[in-house]
């Protein structure tokens, strides 16, 4: 089992979680009307941390003051967290992974303060690393608004592999100019703070933080929460807009409780994303009814904090653990009468009650939805039994028989459990499939110009192609070159998951849409500000194949291998899928590159030949085994 | 009218990203949205981005979107009635 061990939240609202709760328990908002022109020409509400305070607070800590705003909210949250528990960050058992939408994005607008590099999200990974001395790669999530929640199932699952013993969780996103005028662009701000769940909601509140959590596969003294399981899911409907039928959001708690063990009925209390979106709320009412929860207390903290981003799926995830120590269920601020269709248990006023099972749920951008499960774990553990032996990693994954197949390096994930059948190269204006030239166009000057032809030549039909930025449709077509040859495939809609990284997210079209802010020729595109996510390639690859698995975006400072070849092994061994799309997709000022893998769970009752056949023996001669090594050969196979 | 038309749909083939359409593809009367020119609800945002930029005109209530851009004469009409 991974135990929640300590935490900390900076926002408006404090900067410790207890200083938080208790500004929740009173029904405090930080929701305020910010008047200043750098960040919006007029004037809008959001919750915005306290920047006196937030310098104060890091000179004492810090002597040294050149960091970004937002890498000192996460340096002060995850100084706090440490001072809570006896860890050592500088240990090789402990990894750490952020979680951020935009990172450090406003310094495209002052591209002098710091180094160009800065603004790039492994960069901010780095310098966290650095700075407290760990040894391991820092792992960065950007999956929009599900980040955190992905970011903590993401660090659970490291645990239950047994790779760490300790993972810090930290996510953060601050409130800039880029981020307020996209989301105006989107009329998606409310004027006035935000009510979740509401009649008159009308849009969401910005907001700012940084939140952190420990993850441990050891529990602290004392009484415990445990993260029991969690999921992602693609809507697979449409790239901005949720689903009409909370599919995504369904197929996420259906997949979080199966993995948690555990039926509808044990859930006491759900922690929603209730953006106060119109549309975002209605649909999580209805995925909420259709798992028969109408009855069970809803909350969403948006009212309080603001849409914090890449920091709310952490932030409130430690709110709900910290309402299951308290036995309180918080109200949901901005709320008065319910403007949903479905009859849900809103929580109006902030009361006592015991909670064993809850639910945190988290939807976004992209057609992203994610859910996690929490117990609260009564008996009173003493410290001494642990450590060492936990019979509950087991659990997760039981030890596969691999018969006549390879079975590489031990330990949970490492091993040999999935077969690459398929993939694809898209770079020097060539494109590859199982290493064979399919289309090459040398006089194609950028990506915009050689995608374009690249599509026509495969004879792709698809009208909203051309909508897409240029790094979506580059990972759009590989996906299509990737598939073409796909035989009928048995697989259901939700068990084909999607895992892509790259180094620059989409800083391309950040700087395309930072153009468009200027203070004389301020006009933000929402069909740019859109695809400033790097997931939302994923979102269009899940659209058009109805892809509905999980769904994870990781910055990584070079293609790294190892790190998806052990995520997507994970998957398989806790049976959340059964075939993926892993790869790397990037763009940078002057090069791009795709390089996507279709790999399918292993079939242990086949011999490799039978099972190659059965499944594409288009592809039989190219069938690899999913192991970090093959991969990084098929990576580097065309040069 | 008739060159405020032209204009439009040159616009909107630019800001909308229509690969593949010329302006005399565009049906004065058909709607845009839905089975018409399959534009969606960014689309529409974007509509809206361009009455601003283009021909100073802000909607205030973007529920007016609706009637405003169910088609490029609707559009026009809308722009000379309100452009100052």
């Amino acid at each position: 089992m991974t135990y929640l061990i300590a935490d900390n939240i900076i926002s408006s609202l404090g900067f410790s979680t207890s200083e938080n709760f208790e500004a929740l328990k009173d029904g405090r908002v930080g929701i305020k009307s910010i008047h200043d022109k750098l960040l919006y020409p007029e004037a809008f509400p959001a919750s915005i941390v306290d920047t006196d305070k937030l310098n104060s607070s890091f000179s004492k800590l810090e002597k040294n003051a050149s960091f970004t705003r937002l890498e000192k909210m996460m340096i002060l949250s995850i100084t706090d967290t440490l001072g809570q528990s006896d860890i050592d960050i500088k240990s090789e058992r402990t990894g750490i992974i952020l979680s951020t939408t935009k990172g450090n994005i406003n310094l495209l607008e002052q591209p002098n303060s710091f180094e160009k590099e800065r603004v790039l999200l492994w960069r901010l990974g780095e310098i966290i690393g650095e700075y407290f001395g760990n040894p391991k790669r820092v792992e960065v999530l950007s999956n929009a608004c599900i980040s955190g929640v992905v970011a903590i199932n993401t660090a659970a699952s490291i645990i239950e592999s047994g790779k760490y013993d300790n993972v810090i969780v930290c996510g953060g996103d601050i409130v800039s100019r880029f981020v307020v005028s996209g989301f105006m662009s989107f009329l998606s701000l409310s004027p006035t703070a935000c009510k979740p769940f509401d009649e008159n909601r009308d849009g969401l509140s910005l907001g700012e933080a940084a939140g952190t959590i420990i993850l441990s596969n050891a529990p602290k003294q004392g009484e415990n929460i445990a993260w029991l399981g969690g999921d992602s899911a693609n809507d697979a409907n449409h790239i901005s807009g949720p689903s009409r039928t909370g599919e995504g959001s369904f197929i996420a708690i259906q997949k979080a409780m199966k993995e948690a063990g555990i039926k509808s009925s044990a859930i006491s209390h759900i922690s929603a994303h209730g953006t106060a979106t119109p549309y975002n709320d209605e649909m999580e009412s209805i995925a909420i009814s259709r798992h028969q929860m109408e009855t069970v207390p809803v909350n969403s903290l948006k009212g309080n904090w603001g849409h914090t981003l890449g920091a709310a799926g952490i932030i409130e995830t430690i709110a709900l653990a910290e309402e299951m120590r308290q036995n309180t269920l918080l109200k949901t601020a901005g709320f008065s009468t319910p403007g949903i269709s479905k009859p849900l248990n809103i929580i109006d006023k902030t009361q006592s009650q015991e909670i064993s099972y809850a639910l945190k749920m988290a939807s976004g951008f992209g057609g992203s939805n994610a859910a996690l499960v929490l117990k609260n774990v009564n008996e009173k553990i003493q410290k001494s039994k642990f450590k060492t032996q936990n019979p509950d990693i087991e659990r997760a994954a039981p030890a596969l028989p691999l018969g006549d197949l390879p079975a590489g390096k031990a330990g949970m994930s490492k091993g040999q459990r999935g077969q690459i059948t398929s993939y694809c190269h898209i770079k020097n204006n060539s494109v590859y499939l199982n290493g064979k030239l399919v289309f090459e166009d040398e006089e194609s000057p950028d990506l915009n110009a050689f995608i374009k032809k690249a599509y026509r030549h495969i004879k792709a039909k698809y009208a909203k192609f051309f909508k897409m930025d240029d790094i979506s449709k580059l990972g759009f077509l590989a996906a299509e070159v990737l598939l073409s040859n796909q035989l009928q495939s048995s697989l259901s809609e939700e068990e084909i998951s999607i895992v892509l990284s790259n180094n620059q997210s989409t800083l391309v079209t950040d700087s395309k849409f930072q153009k468009s802010l200027k203070d004389d020729n301020f006009f933000p595109s929402p069909s740019v500000f859109v695809y400033t996510l790097p997931n939302i390639m994923i979102g269009e690859i899940s659209i058009r194949h109805k892809f509905r698995g999980a769904n994870a975006f990781f910055i990584f400072d070079a293609f790294n291998a190892d790190f998806l070849t052990e995520y997507i092994n994970h998957l398989f061994a806790t049976q959340k899928t059964k075939a993926c799309i892993g790869g790397w997709v990037d763009q940078s000022e002057n090069n791009y590159e795709a390089f996507l893998y279709w790999v399918e769970e292993l079939d242990t009752n086949k011999t490799k030949k039978e099972y190659v056949d059965r499944k594409t023996e288009i592809h039989a001669a190219s069938a690899t085994n999913h192991t970090t090594e093959k991969v990084n050969k098929l990576y580097n196979s065309i040069g | 009218m008739e060159e405020l038309i032209e204009k439009l749909k040159v616009q909107i083939i630019e800001q909308l990203n229509l690969e593949d359409m010329e302006p005399e593809d565009i049906d004065l009367e058909e709607p845009l949205f839905g089975d018409g020119l399959g534009l969606d609800s960014i689309d529409a945002l974007e509509l809206i981005v361009l009455l601003e930029k283009e021909y100073g005109i802000k909607i205030q209530n973007p529920k007016d979107g609706q009637k405003i851009f169910y088609s490029i004469k609707t559009m026009a009409e809308y722009i000379t009635a309100n452009q100052k």
